[in-house]
């Protein structure tokens, strides 16, 4: 399959075979595959990365639950609605996230899903990107800085009010 | 007989500027308050999808900026939006997530900051056992009250990974102090409830 968004509103996700996701030589392609209702595959199915095509960008919307067979293997991040079923001895590379259910393993081997970062391109220009939110929380970050400028100002206003109200009370007289 | 022109004109132009200053703050202070106690919470449905991200992809991640949920403190009866950064335009809004933290409810040290003025005013009437409820698009965490401190702005010990779900809340202490306050005050608060499974396996 190419990158692209594929969605099935009645039905059900399968594979009983063997899928493979082609990026075409576009390490940053996605795909997303959206389910009305469930996610299944079978036991011993597989899944093949083609052409630069990396795990972090694959994804599942899963509008029940989801069910990965025995000793099959798996690609992409599942969010599913409900409960979440890795059989034994399957293999995920990805994500298994369920809102109100349950995620259920067993004898499983989940690697992480993080991309690989391509050459950067020199660009003339630098332009600032969000820090993305990390899976830990860094060591001795700096406190942020929680005060507001306008006490501040407010002390500084004060400041200026007795200054100026100190020089027009010490005026000396002209002759 | 005539008093001096010039230290006459300098003053009433510092009081005049001085009068200008404190009105334009007390202004601001005030607006900052009312929109951050005011404010009618948006509401979750889903995880979020990042509007700042590229092609409208799904993210897990919130960008700088989202609303990512609520915090409630029900012994000061308050529930608070919280905002993904801390930077002056979130913490104007509202509570803002520390970016270099995991999100709240996931196993390791979840920083909130926020101003001592406004939504953090009275963070100083916590108490031991306090509960703080955390409402985001992966669920409702309920942390307790464990510890307070109080720290120096450059403390590099509060931010740091934890074993187990913590909630640091940091806000400048003292809370009534004109200009910038040197130190911070921090309460750490144990995960104690979380009704939805969710694995953070990776980035």
């Amino acid at each position: 399959m190419t990158p692209g968004t594929y969605a099935t509103t009645e039905g059900t996700f399968a594979n009983s075979g063997s899928l493979t996701l082609d990026a075409q030589g576009d390490a940053s392609a996605v795909f997303i595959f959206q389910a009305a209702s469930t996610l299944i595959t079978s036991a011993g199915s597989t899944m093949t990365l083609l052409n630069g095509a990396q795990a972090c960008n694959v994804y599942w919307k899963v509008g029940s639950s989801a069910t990965l067979g025995t000793n099959s293997t798996f690609i992409g991040r599942i969010y599913a609605l409900t409960t979440i079923t890795a059989e034994s001895g399957a293999s995920i590379q990805g994500q298994l996230l369920a809102r109100t259910g349950a995620v259920n393993l067993n004898a499983n081997v989940i690697t992480n899903a993080s991309c690989t970062t391509p050459t950067p391109t020199p660009t003339p220009t630098a332009t600032a990107t969000p820090t993305p939110t990390p899976v830990v929380t860094v060591k001795g970050g700096k406190l942020p800085k929680t005060s507001s400028p306008w006490y501040n100002l407010l002390a500084l206003g004060a400041g200026l009010i007795l200054l100026g109200t100190a020089g027009f009370a010490s005026r000396k007289v002209l002759r | 007989m005539r008093k001096n022109p010039i230290l006459t004109a300098v003053s009433i132009i510092l009081i005049t500027t001085g009068i200008a200053s404190v009105g334009f703050a007390v202004t601001q202070i005030q607006e900052m308050r009312v929109s951050s106690s005011s404010q009618v919470l948006p509401e979750l449905t889903a995880l979020p999808i990042s509007s700042n991200s590229p092609a409208n992809s799904v993210a897990f991640i919130p960008a700088r900026g989202d609303y990512i949920g609520s915090i409630s403190m029900p012994a000061l009866k308050k529930t608070l939006p919280i905002f993904q950064g801390t930077e002056d335009g979130q913490l104007k809004k509202g509570v803002g997530h520390y970016e270099g933290s995991v999100l709240p409810g996931v196993r390791d040290n979840s920083v909130l900051a926020g101003h001592r003025d406004s939504v953090f005013s009275q963070l100083g009437k916590l108490k031991l056992g306090d509960l703080l409820i955390v409402n985001t698009a992966t669920g409702n965490y309920t942390y307790k009250v464990a510890r307070f401190r109080i720290v120096q702005a450059d403390d590099r010990t509060v931010i740091v990974p934890t074993k187990n779900a913590v909630l640091t809340l940091s806000t400048c202490y003292p809370f009534r102090y004109f200009g910038n306050a040197p130190k911070r005050f921090i309460v750490s608060a144990n995960l104690i409830e979380t009704p939805e499974v969710v694995l953070a396996l990776g980035s």
